[in-house]
C-alpha cells in the first residue's frame, strides 16, 4: 500500500508564507476531504505537492513510501503516480488535447501505444465524461466552460491512472449533472483503491464520494482531523467552532487573485515584458 | 494544381478564369523580403503556402486582387522567428467582384528576442456582393523578450457579406509548463508539443519529402 506523508510543510509564495507547518498522511484507498476556509492555504498544499514553482517549499518534506517528493521534477511526481486536478486549468494555445493526452499516456509506457488502443481508450473516457469525442480535437482546455475544464481534468486523472489524485474544488461550475458525472468517476477510481486529497467547499460532493476522513486547515496548518461528520458539521455551522472550540481565531494567508486583462477586438501585441494583452 | 519554387524577389501573377494554382513556399535555402501581387479570375482558385521554419530577417508581402466573380484565394502560413529576427508577413486581399471566397490563416512562434508580425487587410468593396472572408493571425512567444504582434484587419465597403477576423497572441509561461508536466511530460517535450501545435497545420499542404526537411529545420530552431 502507497502512502503519502507530509511532516512539518511550510510554503511560501513570494516571500509571504502560506503553509506553516502541515502534517498530514495520506494512504492508498482513503479518501481525505480537506476543508477550510478560503485563503488559508488548501490549494497551496496541492500545488507544493505537485511541484508548482511559484510556491516555495521552505521546510518539510515530502514523501510518497519514503521517497523524496520534493527532490523530484513535476514530470517525475506525476510518473511516481501523483495527479493534481487543478481548480483553474490553464488554456494552452496551439496544443491538440489529443495529442497532449497521447504524450503524457506514453512517458509513462515503455512502447508508444498504437493508434488503435488509444482511439479507444480515449473515446471510452470521453463517453463516460460525458464530453463530446469532437473536443478531444481542441486545443487543450482553449474555449472551454468551466464546467468542461473540470471534467476534462477528471478525464486526464482516468487515461494516466495515478495512485493518488488531487482534486481542487473540481465541483466548482459544474451543473447538477455533471458534477453526478464526477463524482461516479471518481468512486469508480475509488474501487480501484486510489487515494484521493478533496477540496471543496459544499457538502453536497462529499455527500457523493463518501470521504473517509476529514482535515481542517486554518492559518496554514491542519488544526482538526477526524471522520466525516466534520464535513457535516461545517455545511451546517461553518468554521465559526474551532475558534470556540480550539481557541483558534482566523487569519488571511493567501494572496489576492491574479490580474486578469481583456484584449480588444482583433489587434493583439504583447512585447518587451508587456503583460497587457 | 502547380507548385513551384520561387526565385523571384517580386512576383506579379496573373491567374485565367476557371484556373487553380497553388504556390507552396519554404524558407528551406535562406528567404529574402518580397512582394507577390496576384490577380485572380472569374472562377480561379489560388492557394498560397509558406512554411517558413528558417533565420531570415524582413518581410513578406502578399497582395490578392479578386478581380471578377466567384475568384477563391486562400493562405496558409507558418513562420519561426529567433534571436534578434524581425520579420512580417502581410497579406491583403482585395474583393472586387461578387461572390469572392478568401481566407488567411497565419501561425507563428516566436523565440529569443525576436519580433514576429503578422498584419494584414481584407477590404471588399462597395458591389462585391456575397463575399466571404475571414483573416486570423496568431502567435505564441516563447521566451520573456520574445515579441508578438497580430494584426488582422479587415475594410468592408458592402453590406452583403460575410466577413470575420481572429487574432491572438500569447506567452507559454510557468503555468502553462508546470500544467503540462504535471501530467508528466518533460518541459522540453512541452515546449516540442506547443511548437508542433502551431506549425503542424500548414505541413500538411506539402509533399512527405518536403515535411521531413521542414520539420528538420523546425526542430532546429527551437
Amino acid at each position: 500500500m502507497s502512502t503519502l506523508t507530509i511532516k512539518n510543510l511550510h510554503v511560501s509564495v513570494k516571500g509571504k508564507k502560506i503553509l506553516r507547518g502541515v502534517d498530514l498522511t495520506l494512504n492508498e484507498g482513503e479518501t481525505l476531504a480537506l476543508l477550510g476556509p478560503n485563503g488559508h492555504g488548501k490549494s497551496t498544499l496541492l500545488a507544493a505537492i505537485m511541484g508548482n514553482p511559484n510556491f516555495e517549499v521552505t521546510e518539510g518534506s515530502i514523501e510518497l513510501d519514503g521517497k523524496d517528493v520534493l527532490a523530484m521534477e513535476v514530470d517525475e511526481r506525476s510518473k511516481a503516480g501523483l495527479f493534481l486536478a487543478m481548480q483553474n486549468p490553464v488554456e494552452i494555445p496551439g496544443v491538440n488535447s489529443a495529442e497532449f493526452y497521447k504524450a503524457a499516456l506514453n512517458v509513462r509506457r515503455e512502447k508508444p501505444i498504437s493508434v488503435f488502443e488509444y482511439y479507444r481508450l480515449l473515446e471510452k473516457a470521453y463517453k463516460e465524461m460525458g464530453i463530446p469525442f469532437e473536443m478531444s480535437q481542441r486545443n487543450l482546455n482553449e474555449g472551454f466552460s468551466g464546467g468542461e475544464k473540470k471534467r476534462n481534468e477528471i478525464l486526464q486523472m482516468k487515461l494516466l491512472n495515478p495512485t493518488f489524485a488531487f482534486l481542487d474544488e473540481i465541483d466548482s461550475g459544474l451543473d447538477v449533472d455533471a458534477m453526478r458525472v464526477v463524482a461516479k468517476a471518481i468512486e469508480e477510481e475509488q474501487g480501484k483503491g486510489k487515494g484521493f486529497l478533496v477540496i471543496s467547499h459544499y457538502a453536497r460532493l462529499y455527500t457523493m464520494i463518501h470521504p473517509t476522513r476529514t482535515a481542517v486547515m486554518v492559518n496554514g496548518r491542519i488544526v482538526v482531523e477526524g471522520g466525516p461528520e466534520i464535513v457535516t458539521r461545517i455545511d451546517t455551522e461553518g468554521y465559526e467552532w474551532i475558534r470556540r472550540e480550539y481557541g483558534i481565531s482566523l487569519e488571511k494567508l493567501e494572496k489576492e487573485g491574479s490580474q486578469v486583462s481583456l484584449g480588444t477586438c482583433s489587434t493583439k501585441v504583447l512585447l518587451n515584458g508587456d503583460k497587457k494583452e | 494544381m502547380v507548385k513551384e519554387d520561387l526565385e523571384n524577389v517580386n512576383l506579379t501573377m496573373d491567374l485565367p478564369a476557371g484556373e487553380a494554382r497553388s504556390l507552396s513556399l519554404t524558407s528551406l535555402n535562406g528567404f529574402s523580403s518580397r512582394k507577390i501581387t496576384l490577380n485572380l479570375r472569374r472562377n480561379s482558385v489560388f492557394v498560397l503556402n509558406f512554411a517558413d521554419f528558417c533565420a531570415w530577417e524582413g518581410e513578406l508581402i502578399v497582395e490578392a486582387n479578386l478581380l471578377e466573380e466567384d475568384a477563391e484565394f486562400t493562405v496558409h502560413c507558418a513562420s519561426i522567428t529567433n534571436v534578434n529576427e524581425k520579420k512580417r508577413i502581410q497579406v491583403n486581399v482585395n474583393h472586387l467582384a461578387p461572390r469572392g471566397k478568401s481566407l488567411v490563416s497565419c501561425y507563428g512562434i516566436s523565440l529569443g528576442k525576436s519580433l514576429l508580425r503578422f498584419d494584414g487587410c481584407s477590404y471588399i468593396k462597395h458591389g462585391a456582393v456575397s463575399c466571404s472572408t475571414r483573416q486570423e493571425a496568431k502567435a505564441i512567444l516563447f521566451d520573456e523578450e520574445s515579441q508578438g504582434f497580430c494584426s488582422p484587419a479587415l475594410k468592408i465597403d458592402e453590406n452583403e457579406v460575410v466577413a470575420s477576423h481572429a487574432a491572438s497572441v500569447g506567452r507559454v509561461n510557468d503555468d502553462h509548463l508546470f500544467y503540462m508536466t504535471s501530467r508528466g511530460l518533460k518541459k522540453d517535450e512541452a515546449k516540442r508539443l506547443i511548437t508542433m501545435g502551431y506549425t503542424h497545420p500548414v505541413l500538411a499542404y506539402y509533399e512527405e519529402r518536403e515535411v521531413e526537411a521542414l520539420l528538420k529545420a523546425l526542430e532546429e530552431r527551437v
